[in-house]
């Protein structure tokens, strides 16, 4: 039983036509073809899958490195994470409740390079309100301001709006840090700020600055590092003495905070420290 | 009247099919490989004749342009096969029967189809390995020497025992 000459001469004729318009529309529009190719796929892909003799040593060998390395990475950022908490832990000693929250984005002053605000990965579903101080372990890195369910920002201390009162040194003069170059001066550097004494006040290169603190610790609890003087800017008719702050916090590489939800009463006769308010 | 395929296309489509699947799993280890589909269009149009060659070129073709990878354009292997086909059932009724002719057949399929390929590679943009293509040539015209005789005579024998 084989096909007459005719019925083959017929059939070969209407699969090169065939064929040919294949070909032309391949040309034309490939995407038109995509099913006629996935259909193959689907019938020919197991039997080569049978046919192919897999090694599957490089396979399972990489498979195993990459895993490892993430273990690794995962590893080193966990021991990261659980320094910077125990190092939160011990510069929030004065604190009673604290979250930790993770920094997950950052917005800064394009033409001024000035990190202005962040974004921290916990909301008002977390408790969060505004003016709530936020730290790293080592030191002030600004207040929430505006706060959405589930994620905060916080505006830094190198933004030119904030302004923090301060106590300098070790005697304890006041002042305020903020991020504008008083009239006169030569723009700081990215990432400095100025500190402005109180008429009368002194300040010296090296003189530590800690927030001076409000009621309730809002927005800024008391005495929690702002950063280190650098230098001393010349007299050129500032109302009060002026310096430049280099932030303790590295703010450009922000990674854990933490966000101070209540402090101890300056009065520790009334709560027993470390009771929960 | 129409009559179905017989037993016989069968068996080469089922050849055919195997060469395909050879063709993209296990030669591509070797730096040079035969063109194993060229050899099944040759042994079948040097038995059957241009029209069914150029039939069996034509499902050829298909198969190596469908089957994963696949080939591009779509369907311009299966003209090309197609085309060589026809050519060896032609040119083997104005040929005397030799024993030097299924080499000579599959060394000119083989090198019909590099020189269209590499036509289109050049047409593309890219540049032609001929040494490879050479080898390929070369060792399709061996492997045919060796293959399609066996595969004529198993062919003419089946068909003499009735079994396709």
């Amino acid at each position: 039983m084989t096909l007459q000459t005719r019925t083959r001469r017929r059939l070969l004729a209407g699969g090169v036509v065939i064929t040919l318009a294949v070909v032309g529309v391949g040309q034309a529009r490939p995407a038109t073809l995509a099913p006629v190719r996935d259909a193959a796929g689907s019938v020919f892909g197991p039997m080569e899958d049978v046919l192919t003799t897999r090694d599957d040593t490089i396979e399972t060998l990489t498979r195993q490195r990459d895993d490892a390395r993430r273990q690794l990475a995962q590893r080193s950022r966990d021991t990261r994470q659980q320094s910077d908490l125990e190092g939160l832990q011990g510069a929030l000693s004065r604190v009673t409740r604290y979250l930790p929250a993770q920094v997950v984005g950052i917005s800064s002053d394009a033409t001024t390079q000035t990190l202005r605000r962040v974004t921290i990965d916990l909301g008002s579903a977390d408790g969060i309100e505004s003016n709530q101080a936020v730290q790293a372990s080592a030191g002030l890195v600004g207040r929430t301001v505006a706060v959405s369910r589930h994620t905060s920002t916080v505006q830094l201390i190198t933004d030119p709006d904030a302004v923090v009162g301060a106590r300098v040194g070790a005697s304890g003069s006041l002042g305020t840090v903020g991020n504008v170059t008083p009239p006169g001066l030569s723009a700081r550097e990215p990432g400095l700020m100025t500190l402005t004494m109180v008429a009368g006040g002194n300040v010296r290169k090296g003189d530590q600055v800690h927030t001076l603190g409000s009621a309730g610790g809002r927005p800024y609890p008391a005495n929690i590092l702002i950063g280190e003087v650098v230098s001393v800017d010349p007299d050129r008719g500032q109302s009060g003495m002026t310096a430049v702050v280099r932030p303790a916090v590295a703010l450009d590489r922000l990674d854990l905070v933490a966000v101070v939800m209540s402090v101890e009463r300056a009065t520790p006769d009334r709560i027993l420290p470390g009771a929960a308010p | 009247m129409i009559d179905l395929p017989g037993r016989l296309a069968a068996l080469r489509a089922l050849w055919l099919l195997v060469a395909a699947l050879l063709a993209v799993t296990v030669l591509p280890r070797f730096v040079v490989a035969p063109d194993l589909v060229v050899l099944v269009v040759v042994a079948v149009a040097l038995r059957a004749g241009a029209t069914v060659g150029a039939l069996t070129g034509l499902a050829a073709g298909w198969l190596v342009d469908l089957v994963p990878p696949g080939g591009v354009p779509l369907g311009a292997s299966a003209l090309m096969y197609a085309a060589i086909g026809a050519a060896i059932g032609l040119a083997q009724s104005s040929f005397r029967v030799s024993a030097l002719l299924p080499a000579f057949s599959a060394a000119a399929a083989a090198a019909a189809v590099q020189v269209l390929r590499a036509g289109l590679t050049i047409y593309q943009g890219r540049a032609v390995d001929w040494l490879v293509a050479a080898g390929t040539v070369l060792c399709t015209a061996l492997i045919g020497a060796l293959l399609v005789p066996p595969l004529m005579h198993w062919e003419r024998r089946l068909v003499q025992r009735g079994l396709v």
